[in-house]
């Protein structure tokens, strides 16, 4: 027994060294130069970039995720691209003439655009082509709508589904002409333009790579200032190399990029600890570890949490319970102790720095501070609106439940909603229901809530992305609030007399904020913010609030 | 034996049919869409469900769906990756979880049965006490808890190891998580291993091969693990599938584009497509290592063979 006892110890820890040692393959002292390998290789002008989601197409007609557009937005240009300061400027089209009705516009394709895979120019079919897909019913692009949005002729046929891609309001005259023809005057157009919908697509090679286009390097055919280089199906690391072949390629300064997907706060944290990522962004318990790091910002990115009161829950038409509910949490406290990222908290709907008026002012200047005051913070004002909403409903106690979705920041805000009106506004009592998003959008579409937490982000730099939630006939308008001026405004706005004449338009728009907050239909709790550490190595990530993220196109990785 | 495999292959094949049938049902009943995206309008959510087929009869689609997967297409993804096949978007994932997972079961039965043997032929020794407490902390803390120590200490702190999954770099770059996923195989291989061998070196047919002369390797062996090794298998075999199938946390923690993550996001955001191709083949794999683990009690027993074909 003795014999067998000792050879088994003798086994047990030889195979254990064996089987680490074994399993690992590489030599111990091999592994240990793989960090700095990795990093070696990214200081010739490569930035290392974390991305906490991963991709879902680089098909630009069908994405529909924000890290999806932002990756696309570096290798596939359209008509219009941004410039550091978020404005559009010419890309792929060299130039424009507009017709005096604006409803004809006419592009000029660049004669040194090419696409990288086949070497072909980018003619005006390939925009005709790219649009014609994502209107098309069969593609279920979640982006048909920018076509309606951009007034594009025959778009809202096509959708009803009574005419057919082909007649959307898109012709390529010539091999470089592109006219596109709208209904009614679009002071949003260039802005929409800029988006991954409006994205040209060559035909002929869509059509040769059948159901594997835009699944791999060989199938993502590029016209921006970056090419991809590596990419697969849903993978976690992917990467860019700059564009030759770029109209503009003079002026990209970097090399290449590398996007590496980390869901894990804190293994991103650890790996740019590591010096193997340039710039990441940091969530939840990682924000306050990094905070003092001098490597730490933040950053605002366009989106607003804001709370929405069911008006056809008992209690919540009457105006004083409402206002009563907007007035009685502290919103700072939700920023500088639930988020702790830089978020702020907002008693408006539009956040500074998103918009800009057709002279160049910011929405929050024309705006003004007036008009507001039901958004903002104040206890004895609430508990007196309080005391007269009950008086009016001939209650003395109301029970709600507040909807959320289930990630951890909305549920502490949940929690911390909950305690705040329950301490401050005597004799209501709120329930808390978690929901996993698309099932709590559901509720909030079928109107199965009370008062829902709701995140809304900007898809175009014109107020109208965050007013038209509230037109009476719109699928966001989940409270159900409806006035006929309002109504009238975003109509005409859109595509009546108002999108003829910019200067009346925008003052009208500035109106429709203050309507909101005179009616108390939505609780404005804080503006987004993002953040992030990048090393101090690189220089020039252009960021943006509307669409595509960020720009890479002058950004420079010093040795 | 033959009779008594292609018995079980039908009733497999039948199994199979009901999970997709239970499981359309269930993701049916689940709140929300694929397409309740807050901006679409209901006539565009209306249009791209008919681009799908999704406004057909449940049954209709079921049907479809069928006939589809015995053609080897598993149709495309809604929203995870739109209208990508979801072959395709296996075809990379698949092959992670599983070299991950097949890695963890060796390094778990390897190691637990090792130290099973250790503790039990050093009862009530200092070893034993070692073994057993590797084998509560092993059973006791999850995995996700193993896979972030071991990321401090050597990827982290010492720096030894990377972090991040690298396809270049396959072997070193899964050997944290791989030892991670493998902890709990390895305390409940070894918490069993010890228990059964405790109770076989106690029976009388180890002292009359030892009377035998027999001794060393040849005893423990041909004899003790021979009877240790049904315990053995009995529980590795679910977890043979459990770790094939991938880990969320330990997936999120060392960035591994393995299915584990895929499966919850295709649940989170009612793609399913994926969702129930991945449900596929985890059950495939669940039936298939269930047939197979009667097959080696055969082997490894012959009097269970007999048994079975006696009745």
């Amino acid at each position: 027994m003795k014999k067998y006892r000792k050879w088994t110890a003798w086994m047990c820890s030889a195979m254990m060294a064996a089987s680490i040692a074994g399993f690992a393959g590489t030599p111990v002292t091999a592994l240990a130069t793989t960090a700095a390998e990795t990093t070696a290789a990214a200081s010739g002008g490569t930035i290392v970039y974390q991305i906490n989601t991963l991709i879902d197409s680089m098909d630009p007609i069908v994405a529909n995720d924000g890290t999806s557009f932002d990756v696309i937005a570096q290798v596939i240009e359209g008509l219009y691209t941004k410039d550091d300061k978020g404005t559009p400027v010419l890309g792929m089209a060299s130039d424009v003439q507009v017709s005096d009705d604006q409803l004809t516009y006419t592009f000029k394709i660049r004669d040194d655009a090419k696409w990288s895979v086949t070497g072909d120019p980018v003619t005006a079919q390939d925009f005709v082509f790219g649009w014609q897909r994502t209107i098309d019913p069969a593609t279920a692009s979640a982006y048909q709508w920018f076509m309606q949005t951009a007034c594009i002729k025959n778009a809202d046929e096509i959708v009803a589904g009574t005419k057919q891609p082909s007649d959307l309001g898109v012709t390529a005259k010539d091999d470089k002409t592109l006219v596109v023809e709208l209904t009614s005057p679009c002071p949003i157009l260039e802005q929409l333009l800029t988006s991954g919908c409006f994205m040209p697509v060559e035909q002929s090679f869509y059509e040769s790579c059948g159901d594997k286009y835009a699944t791999s390097p060989e199938t993502i055919n590029c016209n921006g200032p970056f090419v991809i280089t590596d990419y697969q199906v849903s993978a976690t690391t992917f990467a860019a190399r700059k564009n030759p072949d770029y109209y503009d390629a003079a002026n990209v300064t970097l090399d290449g990029i590398q996007w590496q997907v980390i869901q894990d706060s804190q293994t991103a944290a650890m790996s740019y600890d590591n010096g193997d990522l340039d710039a990441v962004t940091l969530t939840g318990s990682t924000i306050e570890q990094y905070q003092d790091d001098p490597d730490f910002s933040t950053r605002a990115d366009g989106y607003i949490w804001y709370l929405v009161p069911n008006l056809k829950t008992a209690g919540l038409e009457n105006e004083n319970i409402r206002l009563a509910l907007a007035k009685s949490f502290d919103k700072s406290a939700i920023c500088t102790g639930i988020l702790k990222d830089g978020s702020s908290p907002i008693d408006y709907m539009i956040p500074a720095g998103v918009v800009t008026s057709p002279s160049g002012t910011d929405y929050r200047d024309d705006a003004g501070a007036d008009g507001y005051d039901n958004f903002k913070y104040d206890v004895a004002a609430a508990q007196e609106y309080w005391k007269k909403g009950l008086d009016e409903l001939g209650v003395d106690s109301l029970k709600y439940t507040l909807l959320c979705d289930d990630p951890d920041s909305c549920q502490q805000i949940a929690q911390y909603l909950q305690a705040q009106w329950q301490t401050n506004l005597p004799g209501l009592t709120i329930e808390l229901k978690v929901e996993p998003k698309k099932a709590r959008l559901e509720d909030m579409q079928k109107g199965s809530f009370d008062i829902g937490l709701n995140r809304w982000g900007p898809d175009y730099a014109d107020p109208m992305t965050y007013m038209d939630i509230f037109e009476s006939s719109s699928v966001t308008n989940y409270g159900k609030w409806s006035n006929a001026d309002y109504d009238e405004i975003i109509s005409s706005g859109k595509s009546g007399d108002l999108a003829k004449d910019p200067e009346t338009r925008w003052t009208k728009l500035v109106e429709c904020e203050k309507m909101l907050a005179d009616d108390c239909v939505l609780f404005p709790v804080y503006a987004q913010s993002q953040a992030q550490m990048i090393s101090p190595k690189v220089s020039g990530i252009v960021y943006y609030t509307i669409g595509a993220h960020y720009s890479m196109k002058h950004v420079t990785k010093a040795e | 034996m033959k009779k008594y495999i292609l018995k079980r292959l039908l009733i497999s094949v039948i199994t199979l049919l009901v999970i997709i049938l239970v499981l359309f049902l269930m993701l049916q009943f689940m709140p929300g869409s694929p397409f309740n995206d807050e901006k679409l309008s209901a006539d565009q959510v209306a249009s791209m469900r008919k681009a799908y087929g999704l406004d057909k009869p449940v049954i209709v689609q079921f049907l479809i769906y069928v006939k589809k997967v015995l053609t080897g297409d598993l149709g495309v993804s809604y929203s995870i990756s739109q209208n990508t096949p979801i072959t395709t978007l296996l075809s990379t994932r698949v092959p992670v979880s599983f070299r991950m997972g097949v890695n963890a079961v060796i390094i778990g039965a390897l190691l637990g049965m090792l130290l099973g043997i250790a503790a039990a032929l050093h009862h009530n020794s200092a070893l034993d006490t070692i073994c057993t407490v590797i084998s509560v902390l092993g059973v006791s803390l999850p995995s996700y808890v193993f896979g972030l120590i071991l990321a401090y200490f050597f990827s982290y702190r010492i720096r030894v190891l990377p972090l991040l999954y690298d396809q270049a770099r396959v072997i070193s770059s899964t050997f944290l998580p791989t030892l991670a996923l493998s902890m709990f195989t390895i305390a409940t291989v070894a918490r069993f291993t010890r228990s059964s061998m405790l109770e076989v070196l106690d029976s009388e047919f180890m002292l009359l091969a030892e009377s035998k002369g027999i001794t060393g390797p040849a005893l423990i062996f041909r004899h003790a693990l021979r009877n240790v090794m049904i315990s053995v298998i009995t529980v590795l075999a679910p977890l043979v599938v459990d770790l094939m199938i991938g880990s969320l946390v330990i997936e999120q923690i060392f960035a591994i584009p393995g299915i584990g993550t895929l499966m919850v996001s295709s649940i989170q955001s009612n793609d399913y497509n994926v969702t129930i191709a991945i449900a596929l083949i985890y059950s495939i794999m669940y039936i298939g290592v269930m047939l197979i683990v009667d097959i080696l009690y055969g082997i490894i027993d012959p009097r269970i063979r007999l048994t079975k074909t006696q009745n």
